[in-house]
């Protein structure tokens, strides 16, 4: 999908607009995790246990409690480096499946009638010049902005209402 | 027998690789736990807190990741099937879907 087919509001670039529709297109890609949010979680997890390893090594080097303590907190903070990166990993799981099974009850609820598709998927997107995501009307996100109509092609779901 | 095994490793290797970490914190943990109860000396008792502790801990986060990581595929999947389908049932009724 090109940018010109774009709906969103003109105040975003149309290179940012570009970028969200190739994120939402992978977004339709058989696997729930992108390549980059494996290369990611990698990196972040290899740094954790790098530190961790490094502050293995400080520690058992010296027998000065000063140090073996600054050695202790490195590895602390590797810890949780590495429960960084795996909470980042799910966090972006659960947000695909949440936002699947919303698709899922849209189409079901579009099949029912009309007037149950509108009640589960809270009417039309909408969404704000600059805003990344796609809203409901009443989501606390875009109460007292304007609210234009979003393409839901192009914009993320919003996590807190999607 | 063994050729179970693998179709259920090949199957469920996500499943496969959070039992193996958790394994490895259960044999880390009971190592550094040895180590540490060995020495009186805290200079030396801290290397085995950092690796030990430290690697167990890391290792049960990367088991949790893994597992949850398994059951979130395994809805993604069955939520991607039923979408397919009445994407599919919607195109043969001709009606659009989205």
């Amino acid at each position: 999908m090109s940018s010109t087919q774009l709906t969103t509001p003109h105040a975003v670039p149309a290179r940012a607009g570009a970028r969200r529709a190739a994120r939402s297109a992978s977004h339709d890609s058989d696997a729930l995790w992108e390549p980059g949010d494996r290369l990611v979680t990698a990196l972040v997890i290899v740094v954790g246990v790098a530190l961790i390893g490094a502050a293995w090594l400080g520690a058992g080097n010296t027998t000065q409690w000063d140090t073996q303590l600054r050695w202790t907190a490195l590895a602390i903070a590797g810890v949780v480096v590495v429960c960084t990166g795996v909470g980042v990993w799910l966090s972006r799981g659960f947000a695909r499946v949440r936002a699947e099974a919303r698709a899922v009850r849209r189409q079901l609820a579009a099949r029912l009638t009309p007037t149950a598709a509108a009640d589960i998927s809270g009417g039309p997107r909408v969404t704000v010049a600059g805003m990344a995501h796609h809203h409901a009307p009443d989501c606390l996100l875009v109460q007292g902005k304007t609210a234009v109509p979003a393409d839901e092609a192009t914009l993320a779901p919003c996590g807190v209402c999607a | 027998m063994n050729g179970n095994l693998s179709t259920l490793l090949k199957a469920q290797w996500d499943r496969a690789i959070a039992v193996a970490c958790i394994a490895g914190a259960v044999i880390v943990l009971v190592v550094g736990y040895l180590g540490i109860s060995d020495t009186p000396y805290v200079a030396e008792q801290l290397p085995y807190f950092i690796s030990a502790g430290a690697g167990g801990i890391v290792l049960c986060a990367v088991a949790g990741m893994m597992w949850v990581s398994a059951d979130l595929r395994d809805e993604w999947r069955e939520l991607r099937a039923l979408r397919e389908q009445l994407a599919a049932s919607d195109t043969a009724a001709g009606t659009t879907s989205r």
